[in-house]
């Protein structure tokens, strides 16, 4: 799949012969969801920037060649992701993706028949409220933080980076189906963890 | 006639636009009967909205930061 220039490559290009504010430009765009995204593989906010910056100096030292097959965000992504796992593993953190998807429910809100046993509680505020609102945030926060590291990881790329399902797979190296389980789960529980508190 | 852990198991596709028509309808239709998996999806779309919130509020590096990793990256 080839992608039209985009922005972004032309950024790059300008970066890659020496210009600095372009490079700038990059970063402005790019730091915040990267740093962001390698803090789910490595813990250490230290570290996770260290993992960003190694990318981006990797980048402009040509090490890393973006060769179009893939959207400039999704190849940066990628490169993020090589190198924390690499950095995890050091730590001796291995991330699984894998996961066995046997469609079962563990959550016991279900009868045998598979009806609800009892509608979930509703949450004591409204739905904009709850966009706007600096407590939810911060529920939301500690949510992703709880979740095993393949969730967060997914649920990270896919709904606060707005990456698509294909993208996902391609940063990460995963299955179109462990994207879709992890998704799942991921998303479940952050609704139960909100949940907790809102009922 | 879907049940509700066939709607809870999907309501995460559902979300994404990812399933067949025939399917969408089947979970919209069971959505509109049964008060409990209307509620159930209501709020897996709030926590979807606030999910994506967080994306569109990252705080920007500052231009100093990027200056000095453009400058690292010319050493040695
Ligand atoms: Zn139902």
């Amino acid at each position: 799949m080839t992608t039209s220039t985009s922005p972004e490559d032309l950024l790059l290009d300008r970066a890659l012969a020496g210009d600095e504010s372009a490079f700038v430009e990059l970063v402005d765009l790019y730091h915040a969801p990267l740093l962001r995204f390698a803090r789910t593989f490595v813990r250490q906010p230290a570290q996770a920037e260290d993992v960003v910056q190694d990318a981006w100096v990797g980048v402009l030292r040509g090490l890393e060649r973006f060769e179009r097959r893939s959207s400039f965000k999704t190849w940066l992504f990628r490169i993020v992701a090589n190198r924390a796992r690499t950095r995890a593993v050091r730590e001796q953190r291995y991330v699984q993706f894998e996961v066995n998807d046997d469609g079962s429910d563990a959550s016991g809100n279900f009868t045998p028949e598979g009806k609800l046993k009892a509608p979930p509680r509703e949450w004591q505020m409204t739905p904009e409220r709850l966009l706007l609102s600096v407590e939810t945030r911060a529920l939301v926060d500690k949510a992703l933080e709880q979740l095993p590291d393949n969730q967060r990881i997914v649920v990270t790329l896919r709904d606060i980076e707005g990456l698509d399902a294909a993208d996902v797979c391609n940063v990460l190296g995963i299955t179109e189906t462990n994207q879709r389980v992890l998704l799942h789960r991921g998303r479940t529980r952050v609704r139960a963890a909100l949940a907790s508190a809102l009922e | 006639m879907l049940s509700c852990r066939d709607v809870a198991n999907q309501c995460s596709d559902y979300l994404n636009k990812d399933l067949p028509l025939r399917t969408r309808l089947a979970i919209r239709l069971h959505l509109w009967m049964c008060m409990g998996c209307n509620r159930y999806y209501d709020q897996m779309r709030s926590t979807l909205r606030m999910l994506r919130k967080l994306g569109r509020e990252e705080t920007k590096v500052s231009a100093d930061r990027a200056r000095e990793i453009f400058r690292s990256s010319r050493n040695s």
